[in-house]
């Protein structure tokens, strides 16, 4: 991610999500949403990660996530909740959450929590492919032939540094990652 | 960490170094045993610290196996997660060991396709043995069958945090695939996340091949 990130702040307290929006704006591109339905329209692919308030008059968070999902769009969603979320919606495929009162400094690691997870999807992503490149490639040749093909050895290279990148970014140790990351 | 020797007929030198390791072998194959068995053996029962996560077997079966392989002898903990409906329940579990052997753990994962539970439970265990020093093996079996609930890609992000979480836990972990039953494009896709690839030849030798091997 080399540009600024964009973050969607919804809540229909309107002075909360500029609020949120204002303490946000010092590191990222911030748009807001006073509704729901605002949400939906304002959601683009530009957008890396949302804040949805779950308690709105119009379209609830809840459904508003199940629209993002639906749609398929990459972006993560951090919940804004009253109160600590129950199981009824841990299965819901939030990201995260926040209860309210949230301060300046739970927002902002929140969404770098969240952004990080998008950067390790990007990096996975391409360990990945190159991995099935190199797969490709490795059908049907002798080791000789692959050791002097220049093409092999330059995956290779590209595959051992998007290893090393991508395992540098687990922490390796809460059931977290497996929440978030399926 | 472990102090004591680690044995291992496969990896003649430095197998507790290695922390996931791929085997390809036809599925209950008794050569494929052998190879669980003697990576699931590297160090003394009494030091050991097993997980076993079946989605084929039940795990009486599980515990059978290592029974048969290794008498009485039990690590000094054990972990199942038994993925999958499975004949026989895990409620009605009796594993007929004596009553003073450790006590064999069972966590029960009903829906194959829930890897978030399945990741979760696999780091619970794996927790629990924290602040042991025992020497963890896992044994996965099988990707193959993970494979028929998930898509490559999906698996594929799935064993990359997994063997994350076992090279910070110094475990030994190693994964069941039958070669017969993908393409030479799923296997060596896969390959890229292991440190080594066991493989059984067509004379039944096991064929070692380390990351940084070649190429």
């Amino acid at each position: 991610m080399t540009a600024t990130p964009t973050i969607l702040v919804v809540d229909d307290e309107e002075q909360l999500a500029d609020l949120y929006a204002e303490w946000l704006s010092d590191e990222y591109t911030v748009k807001t949403a006073y509704r729901g339905q605002e949400a939906l329209t304002k959601l683009d692919s530009d957008v890396d990660v949302v804040l949805l308030d779950r308690r709105m008059p119009d379209i609830a968070g809840d459904e508003v996530l199940e629209t993002i999902r639906e749609r398929d769009l990459t972006c993560r969603v951090a919940m804004v909740t009253a109160v600590e979320p129950d199981f009824d919606i841990i299965e819901m495929g939030y990201d995260d959450y926040l209860v309210k009162p949230v301060d300046t400094a739970d927002l902002h690691s929140t969404v770098e929590e969240l952004l990080e997870l998008n950067t390790y999807d990007t990096k996975v992503q391409e360990l990945y492919s190159l991995s099935s490149k190199v797969a490709t490639l490795e059908q049907g040749k002798s080791e000789s032939e692959l050791a002097q093909s220049e093409e092999y050895q330059r995956l290779k290279d590209r595959l051992d540094r998007a290893r090393e990148e991508a395992d540098t970014m687990l922490d390796g140790s809460s059931a977290q990652d497996f929440r978030q990351l399926f | 960490m472990v102090e004591a020797e680690s044995e291992s007929a496969i990896f003649s030198e430095g197998v507790a170094e290695l922390s996931n390791i791929l085997v390809l072998a036809p599925a209950l194959d008794p050569h494929e045993d052998e190879a669980c068995m003697d990576l699931s053996t590297i160090s003394p029962s009494s030091e050991t610290a097993m997980l076993s996560i079946t989605f084929t077997q039940s795990p009486d079966e599980r515990i059978e196996r290592w029974r048969t392989h290794n008498g009485n002898e039990q690590p000094a903990s054990m972990n199942i997660i038994s993925v999958g409906e499975k004949t026989r329940s895990t409620a009605s579990f009796n594993p007929g060991l004596e009553s003073n052997v450790h006590p064999i753990s069972i966590a029960a994962i009903s829906d194959p396709r829930d890897l978030t539970q399945l990741g979760i439970e696999i780091t619970e265990a794996l927790s629990e043995w924290q602040d042991r020093s025992l020497q963890i093996v896992v044994c996965f079996h099988s990707l193959t069958t993970l494979l028929q609930y998930a898509d490559l890609q999906r698996v594929f992000r799935f064993l990359h945090v997994l063997t994350g979480r076992m090279e910070n836990v110094d475990a030994v972990a190693h994964y069941h695939l039958n070669p017969g039953a993908h393409d030479q494009q799923t296997i060596n896709t896969l390959t890229t996340l292991f440190d080594a690839v066991v493989e059984l030849t067509d004379d039944d030798q096991w064929q070692v091949r380390q990351r940084g091997g070649h190429g």
